[in-house]
């Protein structure tokens, strides 16, 4: 008790270096924590993106540009499948649904994608998340578009804009616009903080629509083309799709049905479970979280650091102090025990107040961070880990008060009473 | 970042190809609440030393003890949560012989009195078969997806 008396007493008369010194430790330990914090939401954003579908079908190239191409809009398909193939696959009875995906065209910069209805019913992000409309609806007529949230934002589309889809994903114009065909917005996604907000979505049919007319990949001449008054969904055949997404009846039939894709006859396929590709990719991605957490902990040594400046240099004008604490009886080690405390009390302190920062942040910034960068911020408050860290935190602060509490043990009694000349 | 993209494509690509790696494994796992199938890939080196077809008297023994430890081994191979009670059935053992390589694939019927996803399977397959070096592990346990490769005895994996 005396001894918490004394070190409050002594903190309150620096009050000004203690709390700069209380704030840096702080700091540290909510960056710590943020970082933390900060990757489980990344993972939970990344292995999270796509949910509650069991396969991902696409032709056969290495599961990871299956995923990419598919659920991150980044990179290409090396093939596409026929829709033959889609069908005849749909028709297994282990099946419950599907959602086929056809890429392949862009809209300045934003990916296209061809795909039914379907879209809207069975495709789930964190969890049990489905795909919501903020304005309009699904894709109803052939020449209906559907954007996601970051393309309606970033270009300024709405409800009833036209649209001109280019042909192969570019940046700004397109190298060939297919602008004989403009597109509608029927419709524009909530944000989900996912790659579906960086896409426009069309019907199957509609993607067909645009190159009905082209010949052997290029553009029609004037002549050739089809207007676009005469084309209708029923005209339209569809002949091949990029991928295609399945759910399945049941967990434990996936993996029979995976193999039973995979071993297609007909043509050479790739089914792959998302979630598995994601945690595998995730693994493969850990070094970054290794350099993050070795950043921070180099951060919380310099909280350290300056705990022991701030504690060593208050040692000099406390010589008087301790002088006169030996003087009234108190014994060396009680000294070390005062000096360790405060630092103790210090770190204590400056965990406690770094804590709530970081909950602060996080309770303030949620919304903003998710929707801006997709970080998915949900679990516990505290992880195990976490707890280790603050452990290894206070240790750490009361071994570094050790250091100036030797040193003030060393100093004679009579160093602090007699008076300097 | 690109590198390491491109070294996963590449690790991936030979897994795909159905690489026959001795020592490397792969069980894939599927729950459906209380029930599940676990599934098992293994070179036959792995298991009992070689792969060529087993004729002599030597041989035959050495793969059906290999086989039957397997058999009476996978529920400390493959540790389910206690408290979920599970129970791990043989159903289907299979020697897939090519010429000179062979692979033995196993399946697994799964019961538990309670639901898998959410608990912590752990992993001891060196402890069983000291030459199954490597194991990819991919689990589907209901809304859950996790893969992870198993390379010590006591490596675990959580379906949260």
């Amino acid at each position: 008790m005396v001894f918490l008396k004394l070190a409050i007493k002594s903190l309150k008369n620096r009050i000004f270096a203690t709390t700069l010194t209380v704030i840096s430790i702080a700091l540290s330990v909510s960056l710590l924590l943020s970082v933390e914090r900060a990757k489980r939401a990344a993972e939970e954003g990344f292995t999270q993106t796509i949910s509650k579908t069991d396969l991902i079908v696409g032709a056969r190239s290495g599961p990871l540009q299956l995923i990419l191409y598919t659920v991150f809009n980044m990179g290409n398909a090396t093939h596409n499948i026929s829709y033959e193939s889609y069908e005849d696959i749909k028709k297994i009875p282990a099946i419950e649904w599907t959602i086929p995906y056809s890429l392949g065209d862009g809209h300045r910069g934003f990916r296209v994608v061809g795909t039914n209805q379907d879209f809207f019913k069975y495709y789930h992000y964190r969890g049990d998340r489905k795909v919501e409309f903020s304005q309009g609806g699904e894709f109803r007529d052939l020449w209906d578009v559907v954007l996601g949230a970051e393309v309606a934002r970033k270009l300024g589309y709405k409800l009833g804009s036209r649209v001109v889809v280019a042909h192969g994903v570019t940046k700004g114009e397109g190298i060939q616009e297919h602008d004989d065909k403009p597109f509608v917005v029927a419709g524009i996604l909530e944000p989900t903080g996912t790659p579906l907000d960086r896409a426009v979505y069309m019907s199957l049919e509609g993607m067909e629509a645009l190159h009905v007319d082209w010949q052997e990949g290029a553009a029609p001449t004037a002549d050739k083309i089809i207007p676009r008054e005469q084309l209708t969904k029923d005209k339209l055949k569809v002949h091949s799709i990029t991928a295609f997404f399945v759910g399945a009846k049941s967990r434990i039939e996936t993996l029979k049905l995976q193999r039973e894709i995979n071993t297609y006859k007909e043509e050479p396929l790739l089914a792959i479970i998302p979630g598995v590709t994601l945690s595998e990719l995730w693994q493969g991605l850990s070094f970054v979280e290794g350099v993050l957490r070795i950043i921070s902990w180099m951060v919380v040594l310099v909280g350290f650091m300056a705990m022991l400046i701030a504690l060593t240099t208050a040692l000099n004008e406390r010589r008087r102090e301790m002088a006169i604490l030996r003087a009234v009886g108190a014994k060396s080690r009680q000294i070390v025990g005062l000096l360790v405390f405060e630092s103790t009390l210090l770190t204590a302190l400056g965990i406690a107040l770094g804590v709530f920062l970081s909950w602060g942040l996080v309770a303030v910034l949620k919304p903003w961070i998710e929707s801006e960068f997709g970080l998915y911020l949900v679990g516990p408050w505290f992880t195990s880990r976490e707890l280790i860290y603050l452990v290894i935190t206070l240790i750490g602060g009361t071994v570094i008060g050790l250091i100036p509490a030797l040193r003030a043990q060393s100093l004679a009694l009579k160093d602090g009473l007699s008076v300097k000349l | 970042m690109f590198k390491v993209l491109l070294l996963s494509t590449m690790v991936f690509a030979a897994r795909e190809h159905g690489a026959h790696l001795h020592g490397a494994g792969k069980i894939s796992m599927a729950f459906d609440g209380k029930r599940g199938k676990i599934e098992l890939h293994v070179p036959a080196e792995s298991l009992y030393g070689f792969e060529h077809e087993a004729k002599s008297k030597k041989d035959r023994q050495k793969k059906e003890q290999a086989l039957l430890k397997l058999e009476e081994k996978i529920s400390e191979m493959i540790v389910l949560d206690p408290s979920l009670k599970c129970e791990i059935k043989k159903e289907i053992f299979e020697v897939n012989q090519q010429k000179n390589h062979a692979e033995v694939e196993a399946e697994f019927g799964v019961s538990c009195e309670a639901p898998v996803a959410g608990s912590e399977i752990s992993f001891h397959m060196q402890k069983v078969f000291p030459r199954l070096r490597k194991v990819q592990v991919d689990v589907v346990a209901d809304g859950v997806q996790k893969s992870l490769q198993v390379t010590n005895n006591g490596d675990s994996l959580g379906l949260k």
